[in-house]
């Protein structure tokens, strides 16, 4: 922590995930689905393994209740029944 | 009950110690803010309790930050309950406005009030005249986290529905006092949509209230949709106290975790 371009920038930013979290899990969406990471741009293999994890955990999840996509297929759905 | 609170002012008004008390007026059965210059309108002060406690408050530290930026080197008393009180505080951390310029006259808030604002200190610590009442537990944002996440997501979701994005929450809030705001940001929030996307546009605001909100609950009275926002407020709060151990408006020299930067 702080070793950022930004120097403290990421210890903000960290602040700020801890709170969304939080305030996401008190709207109704899992904390989970939001992940952040310090990873330095010399470690791919690290990054590859980081957003691999993260796809995985998401899709465990399985689809965003919000999305807009799918509210209108359930809708077209509907309406073909 | 504003017989203190009255003698008080008249003295400051009558010493010169101030240009004016901002406080609130009844005429022809309404009550409205004012600014009394003249010591003989005391006799219409109101305490802001019309026909419940206190269910005729305004945002009076918001017209206190225009009022200081045209006249910047004079002095007013301003009437503060303790809600108001708090934000007095964090608005000179945030050098909105200048301590030394501003003469709090506090006002307890009755039970009635405490109880249904589940206010935390319903009185300042600069207290005139009114009760020292007690802290009231919440049970508001008890009741969305003793819910289960599917039905939390319900219960938002129905409620942020019903917002016609009047923007009147933010306009009626003492604490928001940017020049320039996120959720008027095209590029941000898409504009000419109804309601606007959500949980995303009320996450906004409550995200940009920490360290700020004094849970004064004007946001939600002001609601024409009726949506609980000082719920979504109040658990802000919780939030930035649990994790980050700050409680906003609570102390003098103290500044928010989102505006100090440490390196641990
Ligand atoms: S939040 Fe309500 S009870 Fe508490 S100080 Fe403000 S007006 Fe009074
Ligand atoms: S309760 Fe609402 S109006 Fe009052 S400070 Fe908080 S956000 Fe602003």
């Amino acid at each position: 922590m702080g070793e950022c371009h930004y120097q403290s920038g990421n210890v903000m930013a960290n602040k700020r995930m801890t709170l969304l979290q939080k305030l996401l899990e008190f709207s109704g969406l899992h904390a989970d689905r939001l992940r952040v990471r310090w990873v330095s741009s010399a470690e791919a293999a690290e990054y590859v393994r980081e957003v691999s994890g993260f796809v995985e955990d998401i899709k465990k999840l399985g689809p965003n209740p919000l999305s807009v996509k799918r509210a209108m297929r359930s809708v077209r759905n509907e309406q073909k029944d | 009950m504003s017989k203190k609170i009255k003698e008080t002012v008249r003295t400051l008004l009558v010493e010169g110690k101030i240009r004016g008390f901002l406080g609130l007026i009844e005429r022809d059965g309404h009550v409205m803010p004012h600014l009394f210059g003249d010591p003989q309108e005391l006799e219409h002060l109101s305490l802001g309790d019309h026909g419940r406690a206190g269910d005729a408050r305004y945002p009076l530290n918001q017209i206190l930050i225009q009022l200081m930026r045209a006249y910047p080197e004079e002095t007013f008393a301003v009437l503060v309950r303790g809600c108001d009180e708090r934000g007095l505080r964090e608005l000179f951390k945030w050098q909105q406005l200048r301590e030394e310029k501003v003469i709090p006259i506090g006002l307890g808030c009755p039970e009635e009030l405490a109880r249904a604002c589940e206010c935390e200190k319903p009185f300042p610590d600069n207290l005139l005249d009114g009760p020292k009442g007690e802290k009231v537990e919440g049970q508001k944002v008890a009741r969305v986290n003793a819910m289960d996440i599917d039905a939390r997501l319900r219960f938002w979701k129905a409620e942020f529905d019903r917002c016609i994005k009047c923007l009147g929450c933010r306009n009626i809030c003492p604490m928001c006092f940017c020049k320039e705001c996120t959720l008027e940001e095209a590029n941000l929030i898409d504009s000419g949509e109804i309601p606007p996307a959500n949980p995303t546009f009320h996450l906004v605001r409550a995200i940009h209230m920490v360290g700020r909100c004094i849970d004064c609950g004007l946001c939600e009275e002001a609601c024409p949709a009726d949506i609980p926002l000082r719920t979504l407020y109040k658990k802000v709060a919780e939030i930035v106290s649990e994790e980050f151990g700050y409680k906003t408006g609570y102390t003098v020299d103290e500044k928010s975790p989102f505006n100090i930067i440490e390196v641990k």
